[in-house]
């Protein structure tokens, strides 16, 4: 059935003008509450999803590694270590009272995390294959830790991610993966830094090299975790 | 069979930007239907010039390889054997020249003529190509594909009649093209693949072609859809900068677009087998749009003998963020250096030819740096003959002083050779 695209062609397609290309509104095709989540920019299969997930069923690119839907791994065939709130109204909120209630007690004495870029770090790393521009001119800025879980990553909607120290968007760290790393109260107080199986790594202050996926590493008052590009994370007794 | 297509990208441009680029992933899968097979029509082109002869391992082993070749078509299978010099010769069935279907006695029948092949005489590729062109026309409903093997250059005719020749046997039939030894011309045989939709490979030793006409004619058979095309739109005001093939080979297709209507044009990947996969990246020029607009750059279908099956949408939005239009893909960016890792190469070794030793060195030390990076493990092979590399990571190589010329021949031959991303997250982000 032709429609009439925002400039005024009449178009075959529903989706976007034959003529010039503008997106038409109401799309059958726009984002629902779920499994047409548009995929993470620039990094995902855009169209032609191929298979069902073997956990939820949503429809998934064949070289997806998670499922947008239920997180799963695809690889691995396990599911988020966070837990994925359901896509209703404000997803941050959500994820943040869900995972803040169980721990909300144990949190009582003031530790924040400083994240902020390190330049000395970033020119000390190999230099990547896409040169990524140093974020010149951002402060730093303090995350209260305020459970015993505090997941280092950058935020995906679709895929259920919310950091509690999101590197997405607006001082977005290209070398962040999504679920990057965790920080993990002790039963003694102390706190550990455990690596998600980031694509680049975490290094701790002073340690030699990067920490292995999902293994405790001490981290006292002071130290200093770099991750991705640019990003030091210091925690600190506030 | 089934094809799917997916575009990756990054669909988020800067104001006043417009230039768009989009990898797409074709894949086929399911092997066609047993019964429901298409027919198969396949001509070998045996170089049997004077130079075959010298020395005689060579026409011996083209002679058993021809031979064990025909006696594996399975029945039913279209064929025969063009046998070239300065003139082509329908070497079997016959002076009729018309294709003949595989069956127990035309297979021993070909086998024996096979065995009396004889070198002689001089080099001219378009009367071979002609001749096989004539017996696949009889055979529109077939996928036709050839397998030109030769020793030499095309040195009894003008490069003019060759590329003449290609253009009528374009969208007649596929060829893949075989040098064996090194007094081939890579270019030239380069061309005819090129044109013919097929793959050029050297042969170093005569004994491999009897492995590699196997493969051909393994790859042959397999081969399920005859005539599949890339269908690529785009809006009014725009340009279509390239489309390349990426995956498995550097192939540029830009120039071998038909028109469609004024918007669309359709760019010809020939016969397709049960579980393939080919990459393209296309690169779009389009009108610019206001931050906040949404347009689509690219609607790229797949065409299976005629009908859309399949398509992927290449994307353009405009946004002021620039944490989103500076994001790179991963596999726009592989594909990007991949190319450039093509062209690095051949750049090279004409630079080496030339005798300029400083840009054969930067050009190649380039090449070992993105072979290096990407893991494509076997180009870093070829260059290590051509190149010693003192530090893969920064590009620093000297040239080696005796180089053999087949192992420049296989470094450019296969220089267009790609590897794919893994499928792991892109290194920026997961």
């Amino acid at each position: 059935m032709p429609v009439t695209c925002p400039a005024g062609h009449v178009s075959e397609s529903a989706d976007y003008c034959d003529t010039c290309g503008a997106a038409i509104a109401s799309v059958p095709a726009a984002p629902a509450l779920t499994v047409t989540d548009p995929p993470e920019p620039g990094l995902g299969p855009e169209s032609g999803s191929i298979s069902p997930c073997p956990n939820c069923g949503a429809p998934a690119g064949v070289d997806d590694a998670f499922c947008e839907v239920c997180g799963i791994d695809f690889k691995t065939g396990e599911m988020p270590t966070a837990p994925v709130p359901a896509v209703t109204g404000d997803p941050a909120g959500a994820a943040g009272a869900a995972a803040g209630a169980a721990v909300e007690a144990a949190a009582g004495e003031g530790w924040v995390a400083v994240v902020e870029a390190d330049r000395a770090f970033y020119e000390g790393n190999e230099s990547p294959e896409v040169p990524l521009p140093f974020p010149a001119g951002r402060g730093a800025r303090e995350v209260p830790l305020r459970t015993d879980e505090i997941l280092i990553g950058r935020r995906s909607d679709s895929r259920g991610i919310f950091p509690d120290i999101d590197l997405g968007a607006p001082s977005e760290d290209p070398g962040v993966s999504r679920r990057h790393a965790v920080l993990r109260r002790k039963d003694d107080g102390s706190w550990v830094a455990i690596d998600q199986g980031s694509t680049n790594g975490t290094r701790v202050s002073g340690g030699a090299g990067p920490l292995k996926p999902g293994e405790e590493h001490p981290v006292l008052n002071g130290d200093q975790l770099l991750v991705g590009a640019w990003t030091r994370i210091t925690l600190k007794r506030a | 069979m089934t094809f799917s297509a997916t575009a990756y990208q990054n669909e988020y441009l800067p104001a006043g930007a417009g230039e768009v680029h989009g990898v797409i992933t074709v894949t086929a899968e399911g092997e066609q239907a047993r019964g429901a097979a298409v027919d198969k029509a396949v001509v070998l082109i045996v170089d049997t010039s004077g130079s075959m002869g010298n020395p005689q391992t060579k026409i011996r082993a083209a002679r058993q390889a021809a031979a064990a070749a025909v006696e594996e078509l399975p029945d039913g299978t279209w064929f025969a054997v063009v046998s070239g010099s300065h003139q082509a010769e329908c070497a079997y069935p016959g002076r009729e020249a018309r294709l003949v279907q595989a069956g127990e006695q035309t297979r021993s029948e070909a086998a024996a003529r096979m065995k009396r092949l004889q070198p002689e005489g001089g080099t001219a590729i378009s009367t071979w190509l002609d001749l096989a062109r004539g017996m696949f026309d009889g055979h529109p409903e077939a996928i036709r594909l050839a397998y030109l093997l030769t020793d030499g250059r095309n040195e009894s005719e003008e490069r003019k009649d060759l590329e003449r020749m290609l253009e009528r046997c374009a969208g007649v039939f596929q060829c893949d093209a075989r040098g064996v030894g090194s007094d081939w011309d890579v270019a030239e045989l380069r061309l005819i693949t090129s044109t013919l939709l097929g793959e050029v490979d050297i042969i170093a030793d005569p004994d491999g072609m009897d492995d590699d006409f196997r493969a051909f004619l393994e790859r042959a058979l397999g081969k399920a859809v005859g005539d599949v095309r890339l269908r690529i739109w785009t809006p009014q005001g725009s340009k279509v900068r390239f489309v390349r093939q990426v995956a498995p080979a550097i192939e540029d297709l830009t120039a071998k677009g038909e028109a469609v209507n004024p918007l669309t044009s359709d760019f010809p990947t020939g016969a397709w087998g049960g579980s393939e996969r080919r990459d393209y990246h296309i690169a779009v020029d389009i009108p610019p749009g206001a931050v906040g607009d949404e347009k689509l750059a690219a609607r790229v279908s797949l065409v299976v003998d005629g009908s859309p099956v399949s398509q992927a949408l290449v994307r353009a939005i405009w946004t002021d963020d620039e944490a989103l239009s500076t994001r790179i893909n991963a596999q726009v960016a592989h594909y990007t250096g991949q190319a450039e890792l093509a062209s690095a190469i051949q750049e090279g070794l004409d630079a080496r030819k030339r005798g300029d030793e400083g840009t054969a060195t930067v050009k190649l030390g380039r090449a070992v740096q993105l072979a290096h990076q990407s893991g494509n493990e076997s180009t870093v092979k070829l260059l290590q003959k051509v190149v010693d590399v003192e530090d893969p990571d920064t590009g620093t190589v000297r040239l080696k002083r005796d180089v053999q010329t087949l192992d420049e021949m296989a470094l450019d031959t296969r220089s267009t050779r790609t590897v794919r991303v893994e499928s792991k997250p892109p290194a920026a982000g997961a």
